[in-house]
């Protein structure tokens, strides 16, 4: 039995095994060092040229391509008939078409998003609720970490069929801000109070400049709505620091933001419901009793 | 009593002593205790002019501020103050809206406040600290898409520099604008790369290397160029510093705005 394995392993380790052995290690390691080679130099001259997603895929295709080439390589050295192993690969792939038919629906979609570069890597995005920024747009998936660190996989299937926001595709953006007042407030003060806020916070933009808008008459009071501009960077920042503002100088100047209640009238449109509060009736004589 | 300094002059702190820099609106107190820097800012009025004081024990630094470390390993360094243009375009805004005849040319004197750079250091000066004078709001130029972030300045665009006073944390930079179309020319804002101009020490101002931006209709870009030469409006003008980025001789760019606004509701 032994005899039997040592003889097989000396039939195997033949010069011509060996030599074989060694060309295909060759190719493996000149083929790995070309291939880091490549992606360093794609990395550095297309750094200015091209965006980080595009880089990406720029990088995936050209490592699939040269580990295939490097593939068929090592198949010609150990003799393998490639016209047949092609031939079963294409069988193999319309079984695996068959089987696999959401992963190629997935491929599809993917190629589509990269063309339409609607997402990139670094882009903030909302997608059914859920925000964060986007890791990766692979041919199958994207990737997306959200603000409190999970990690989230999006089939990119269901990335076509949903709407996308993407937050971060222009460099500025506008921030709304609701706002309520009493019917009783001067709407012109108020306005003019809300866009010195915004002229005074740095972070706001003069140009585009602040909106106002009178929404409606709503139930509880006047909706006001004050739109500012700032660099997408700055969103919290901005949305601290402006509310902040406006709470401290409404409460300076006493304008009243309402909040919802309700006013029940006795008949009349005028005149509120009277009511009495009477003093709290003291019981000590009970309170004794209970004592004793 | 505290100790005066010349300003824009290297200089070195003793063990224990305190510094208050003044520049314009903005006070920065340097403390030199040991082997580390301690230093914070606070801004204030904009009218204290340019100093740069050792202070007393007794002097009193404010309270409610926060104090950064600077940690060296040789304690007898020296520092310099150099004043320095802002690192991002200002976009000015006249106070009121400009009219340029054809064929005619105009050199206005912007006044644009200084950001001072604190070097650090005895054979290889090091940037310590840097910090603008007086807080400039954002503003964008350009299209929500594709335009650029900048620095907006409310100025009266003077043709007369001496109408501007003796402001020293302000530095003067003369833009010269030309209209060579048939049509006369209005514009409401004037965007000004100044992180491709140098800062000059005049006798009674702080200049900037003069800029030529010449208007080629509405649909055309500018050509900006940026002319590398020390000013010529006050004599013996100084070298302070360089630019922050180099510009080509001749840039073609966007430089004037006359579009009001582009917010929409929703």
């Amino acid at each position: 039995m032994i005899e039997e394995i040592v003889t097989s392993i000396d039939r195997f380790f033949t010069p011509d095994n060996m030599i074989v052995a060694l060309k295909i290690a060759a190719i493996m390691v000149i083929g790995f060092l070309l291939l880091r080679l490549v992606l360093f130099l794609v990395k550095r001259t297309m750094k200015k040229r091209l965006s980080d997603q595009s880089i990406m895929i720029v990088r995936k295709l050209i490592s699939y391509t040269v580990a295939f080439i490097i593939l068929i390589f090592i198949l010609k050295q150990l003799n393998v008939k490639l016209a047949a192993i092609l031939g079963a690969a294409g069988i193999a792939g319309i079984a695996i078409g068959f089987a696999a038919q959401t992963s190629l629906s997935n491929i599809i979609s993917g190629v589509f998003l990269i063309s339409e570069k609607a997402i990139s890597v670094g882009d903030i995005i909302k997608i059914d609720g859920i925000s964060g920024i986007v890791l990766s747009v692979d041919l199958l998936s994207v990737k997306i970490r959200t603000f409190d660190n999970q990690f989230i996989r999006v089939p990119n299937e269901k990335l076509i069929q949903t709407e996308v926001t993407n937050v971060t595709k222009y460099p500025i953006r506008r921030l709304n801000i609701d706002l309520s007042i009493a019917y009783k407030e001067d709407i012109d003060n108020v306005k003019e109070l809300l866009l010195d806020i915004a002229k005074q916070n740095p972070f706001c933009l003069d140009n585009p400049e602040p909106l106002f808008v009178i929404k409606e008459f709503g139930n509880h009071g006047v909706e006001l709505l004050l739109g500012v501009w700032f660099v997408k960077t700055d969103y919290l920042v901005v949305k601290n620091s402006m509310m902040q503002q406006i709470k401290e100088c409404f409460d300076a100047k006493g304008i009243e933001i309402p909040f919802p209640h309700i006013s029940l009238y006795a008949g009349s449109v005028s005149e509120p419901i009277p009511v009495r509060i009477d003093a709290p009736v003291c019981d000590t004589a009970a309170d004794e009793g209970k004592d004793s | 009593m505290a100790k005066k300094m010349k300003l824009w002059e290297e200089f070195k702190m003793e063990h224990g002593e305190t510094i208050k820099l003044q520049i314009g609106a903005l006070s920065v107190w340097i403390k030199h205790r040991g082997e580390e820097y301690l230093f914070t800012y606070a801004y204030g009025d904009d009218n204290n002019g340019l100093s740069v004081t050792t202070l007393k024990t007794s002097d009193t630094v404010p309270d409610d501020l926060t104090w950064s470390r600077y940690i060296v390993q040789d304690s007898s360094i020296k520092f310099q103050l150099v004043p320095v243009l802002p690192d991002r375009a200002v976009v000015v805004n006249p106070e009121f809206p400009v009219t340029l005849a054809p064929n005619s040319d105009v050199l206005f004197f912007m006044s644009i406040p200084l950001w001072v750079k604190i070097l650090s250091g005895n054979n290889k000066m090091v940037e310590f600290l840097e910090i603008p004078s007086q807080v400039l709001s954002n503003t964008w130029f350009g299209d929500s898409m594709t335009g650029e972030l900048c620095y907006a300045l409310m100025t009266r665009a003077l043709i007369n520099v001496e109408e501007h006073g003796v402001q020293p944390q302000r530095i003067v930079c003369p833009v010269r604008i030309l209209n060579k179309e048939l049509n006369a020319f209005d514009f409401q804002r004037l965007c000004v790369h100044v992180e491709h101009m140098k800062v000059y020490s005049g006798t009674r101002h702080l200049w900037s290397n003069e800029v030529t931006i010449t208007y080629k209709g509405n649909e055309q870009p500018s050509e900006v160029r940026y002319i590398d030469r020390v000013p010529k409006y006050e004599k013996n003008c100084v070298l302070l510093s360089l630019e922050r980025q180099p510009a080509q001789k001749r840039i073609i760019s966007r430089s004037f705005s006359l579009l009001k606004s582009f917010t929409t509701f929703d």
